[in-house]
C-alpha cells in the first residue's frame, strides 16, 4: 500500500518568486519524512506539487513508480490534511469522512464500516452526527486526519496539521500521529516549521531554505551534524552557539584561537586544519556540550554571565565571549550572578566547524 | 464623553434620522392610503389612520384595465432577468474570486463603470437596435436590458460570496476524488447557496423596479412600472397610491431578507450557516 515518492528537478515559481528550486527528493515507502523550514521557504508548495494542487513548471513527480506529473489530485493515490483542516462545514462528521469513499463509489455497507473503524481509531466515534461548527479545533483536526486515512492512501500529506492547536493538545496529538503512522504505515510527508515536531516525528528530516533542501538526514544526524550554519541555527532549543575562531599553528601543532584563548581540536582534524592556518572559521557548539566552571580556570574559555534562566530541569545561561553571545545549559544547582566571570569547557568531539563564506560545515575525512 | 464627541454623535444621529424619515414617511403614507377606503382619501384634514382597514383601493387597482397583464409581464421579465443574470454573473463572480488573471482588478472596476452610462443616453440607439433585431416590445428584450443593469451588482455580490468559501475546501474535495467541477458543485455551490439566493432576490428587485428602459422599449407588452408610469397622469389618486404600494412590496420584502448580504457586498461576504 505504501508507495515511494520521487521528485526529479521539480521547479515551481509564482511570478518572480521561485518557491521550489529544482528539487530532487526520494521518500521511501512507509517513511515518515518531515519537510522543515522557516515560513515562506516553499514547504507547502512542495507538498502541493506532490498532491497535484500545483502544476509544476519543470521536473517530474513519481508516486509508486508511476509518473503523476500531469495527473489531477484525484488520480494520484494521495490524501491530504490541510493546515486549516478544510473540513466541509455543510456535512456531518460522518459525511465528511465518507466523502472520499462515496466519490469512489464504494458500496454503502463498506463505507459505513470503514467510517466507523477510522472514527474509533481517532476516537471521534461519538461525534459522527455532529456538524463541524459543533466541534473544537482538536476534534476538527481528528476529523481531517480520519477523512484522509479512510481513503487508505498510498501517500499521506500533512501541512502543519498541529499548528492551530494549543500547546498541550499539540504535544498529545504529536504522539498520537506518530503512533498512527506506526499502525497504518503509509508513506507520509509532513510539513512543519516547528523543529521540535520535526525531531520527534520524522524518520528523516528535509531542512529547507528558499526553495531548496539544505540537508536531508535522520533527526539525530541533523541535530548533531548540521550541514550548514543555517541548519545549526534553526534546529535545537536553544539553537547551536557560534564563535569566531582563527586557525593557528605553532611548532607542528594546530589549534583554534577564540580571542586569546586556544581551543584544542580533535586529533583527527589536525592534518586537515594544518593546511588552513590563518583562516577564520565559525565554531559551532550546542548549549549542552559546554561544561561550566564557576571560576575561570586553566583550559576553560573565560566568559561573562549576562542572564541566568532557571528552567526547572536545567539552568540556561546567556554568556558573552568577546563579541559573541552564547547559550549554555548547566545544572540548576550552580549559582552564578550576572556579571560574574565563569569558565567554559567545550566538549572537543561535539565541536562543529563551518566555512565563513559558504556557511557549510567542514568535512573531515 | 467629551463635548465635541457628543456633538459629533448628535449630528450623526440627526442625519440618520433625517434620511430614515425621508425614505420612510412617504412609504408610510402610501401604505396607509392604499388600505384606506377610496372616498376617505380626499378628506381634509387627513386622519392619521384610516377609519377602517379596507382592501377596496387595492381591489380597484388590481381590477383596473391592463394592471393584471402588466403585472404578469413584470413577473416574467424579472424571472428571465434573474435566470440570465445568474447564468452569467455567478460564473463570472466565481472566476474573479478564485482565479488570478491579468487585468482582474481592472475587470472588477470596469464592471462598475458600465453603470456610469445613464440609460437615457442609450435610449434611442437601444430602441433602434431592438427594432432592427426584432426585440422591440418583447419581454425578452426588456429582460436583456435588465440583465445588463443587474449584472454588475450580481458579479460583485457573487464574488464576495465565493471569496467567503475557502479555497481549501474545494482543494480538499479534489484530493478526495472530485474533479475541479465536482468540487465546485459539491462543496462551493452548496456553501454559496444562501448568498446566491440573496443575489437572486436583489436581481429580481432591480428588474421589478426598473421603469425607464421598460417604458421606452415596449408599447403593448408593458411591465407594471411602465404601465403605471404611462397611465398615472390620467389616474385617480387612489390608483396611484395602490400602484405605488404594490411596487414597493417585493422590494421591501426581499431587501429585508437579504440585508445581511448587502452590508457585506464589498467585503468577503461569507455564506455563514
Ligand atoms: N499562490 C501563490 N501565489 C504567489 N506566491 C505564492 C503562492 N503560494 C506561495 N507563494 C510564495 O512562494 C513562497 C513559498 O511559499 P510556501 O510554499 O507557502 O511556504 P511555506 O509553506 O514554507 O511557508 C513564498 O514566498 C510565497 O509567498
Ligand atoms: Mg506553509
Amino acid at each position: 500500500m505504501a508507495a515511494e515518492i520521487r521528485l526529479e528537478k521539480v521547479r515551481k515559481a509564482f511570478g518572480k518568486v521561485v518557491a521550489v528550486k529544482d528539487m530532487d527528493l526520494v521518500v521511501e515507502p512507509k517513511e515518515f519524512l518531515v519537510l522543515l523550514g522557516p515560513s515562506g521557504c516553499g514547504k507547502t508548495t512542495t507538498l502541493r506539487c506532490i498532491a497535484g494542487l500545483e502544476r509544476v513548471d519543470q521536473g517530474k513527480v513519481y508516486i509508486g513508480g508511476r509518473d503523476v506529473t500531469v495527473l489531477p489530485p484525484s488520480r494520484r493515490g494521495i490524501a491530504m490534511v490541510f493546515q486549516s483542516y478544510a473540513v466541509f462545514p455543510h456535512m456531518t462528521v460522518a459525511q465528511n469522512i465518507a466523502f472520499g469513499l462515496r466519490m469512489r463509489h464504494t458500496p454503502k455497507e463498506e463505507i459505513k464500516k470503514a467510517v466507523k473503524e477510522v472514527a474509533e481509531l481517532l476516537q471521534i466515534d461519538e461525534l459522527l452526527k455532529r456538524y463541524p461548527s459543533q466541534l473544537s479545533g482538536g476534534q476538527r483536526q481528528r476529523v481531517a486526519v480520519a477523512r484522509a486515512l479512510v481513503m487508505r492512501p498510498e501517500v499521506l500529506l500533512m501541512d502543519e496539521p498541529l499548528s492551530n492547536l494549543d500547546a498541550l493538545l499539540r504535544l498529545q496529538m504529536r504522539a498520537e500521529l506518530k503512533k498512527l503512522h506506526r499502525e497504518v504505515g503509509t508513506t507520509t510527508v509532513y510539513v512543519t516549521h516547528d523543529q521540535i515536531e520535526a525531531l520527534s516525528l520524522g524518520d528523516r528530516i528535509a531542512v529547507m531554505r528558499e526553495g531548496e533542501i539544505v540537508q536531508l538526514d535522520t533527526p539525530n544526524e541533523v541535530y548533531d551534524r548540521p550541514a550548514t550554519v543555517f541548519v545549526a541555527g534553526f534546529i535545537g532549543t536553544p539553537p547551536m552557539n557560534f564563535l569566531r575562531a582563527e586557525v593557528k599553528g605553532s611548532n607542528g601543532d594546530v589549534y583554534l584561537a577564540v580571542g586569546d584563548f586556544a581551543v584544542e581540536v580533535h586529533e583527527e582534524w589536525r592534518e586537515q586544519l594544518k593546511e588552513m592556518v590563518g583562516e577564520t572559521l565559525i565554531l559551532g557548539i550546542r548549549a549542552e556540550n559546554i561544561e561550566v566552571k564557576s571560576t575561570p580556570e586553566e583550559g576553560a574559555l573565560p566568559a561573562q554571565v549576562v542572564v541566568s534562566e532557571p528552567l526547572g530541569s536545567q539552568q540556561l545561561l546567556t554568556v558573552q565571549v568577546g563579541n559573541d553571545v552564547l547559550k549554555v545549559a548547566t545544572s540548576p544547582d550552580l549559582s552564578v550572578v550576572p556579571g560574574q566571570i565563569i569558565g567554559l569547557v567545550l566538549t572537543k568531539k561535539k565541536i562543529r566547524l563551518f566555512d565563513v563564506a559558504s556557511g557549510k560545515a567542514l568535512k573531515f575525512e | 464623553m467629551s463635548y465635541p464627541r457628543i456633538l459629533r454623535r448628535t449630528f450623526l444621529y440627526m442625519s440618520v434620522l433625517t434620511f430614515a424619515l425621508w425614505v420612510l414617511v412617504p412609504i408610510l403614507f402610501i401604505g396607509i392610503s392604499s388600505f384606506t377606503p377610496r372616498n376617505e382619501i380626499y378628506k381634509w384634514p387627513k386622519p392619521l389612520l384610516p377609519s377602517h382597514f379596507s382592501l377596496d383601493t387595492m381591489q380597484f387597482f388590481l381590477n383596473s384595465y391592463g394592471v393584471l397583464s402588466s403585472l404578469l409581464n413584470s413577473v416574467w421579465v424579472a424571472l428571465l432577468t434573474l435566470a440570465f443574470t445568474l447564468a452569467v454573473g455567478a460564473p463570472a463572480g466565481y472566476a474573479v474570486a478564485r482565479f488570478y488573471f491579468r487585468g482582474r482588478e481592472g475587470f472588477r472596476l470596469g464592471i462598475l463603470v458600465t453603470r456610469m452610462f445613464p440609460t437615457a443616453l442609450l435610449a434611442v440607439p437601444l430602441a433602434v437596435t431592438f427594432i432592427r433585431w426584432g426585440l422591440y416590445d418583447t419581454l425578452i428584450g426588456v429582460a436583456l436590458i435588465h440583465t445588463a443593469m443587474a449584472l454588475p451588482f450580481a458579479v460583485i455580490i457573487t464574488t464576495g460570496i465565493f471569496m467567503g468559501v475557502p479555497k481549501d475546501l474545494e482543494e480538499a474535495a479534489m484530493t478526495l476524488g472530485c474533479s475541479r467541477f465536482g468540487a465546485f458543485a459539491r462543496v462551493a455551490l452548496p456553501l454559496a447557496l444562501p448568498g446566491l439566493a440573496a443575489a437572486a432576490m436583489f436581481t429580481f428587485v432591480i428588474s421589478w423596479n426598473e421603469v425607464f428602459a421598460a417604458t421606452i422599449l415596449t408599447v403593448h407588452n408593458r411591465t407594471l412600472p411602465a404601465h403605471i408610469l404611462t397611465t398615472i397622469q390620467a389616474s385617480p389618486l387612489y390608483f396611484r397610491f395602490a400602484g405605488g404600494f404594490f411596487m414597493i412590496l417585493p422590494a421591501l420584502f426581499f431587501m429585508f431578507l437579504i440585508r445581511r448580504y448587502l452590508f457585506h457586498m464589498w467585503g468577503g461576504a461569507t455564506a455563514e450557516r
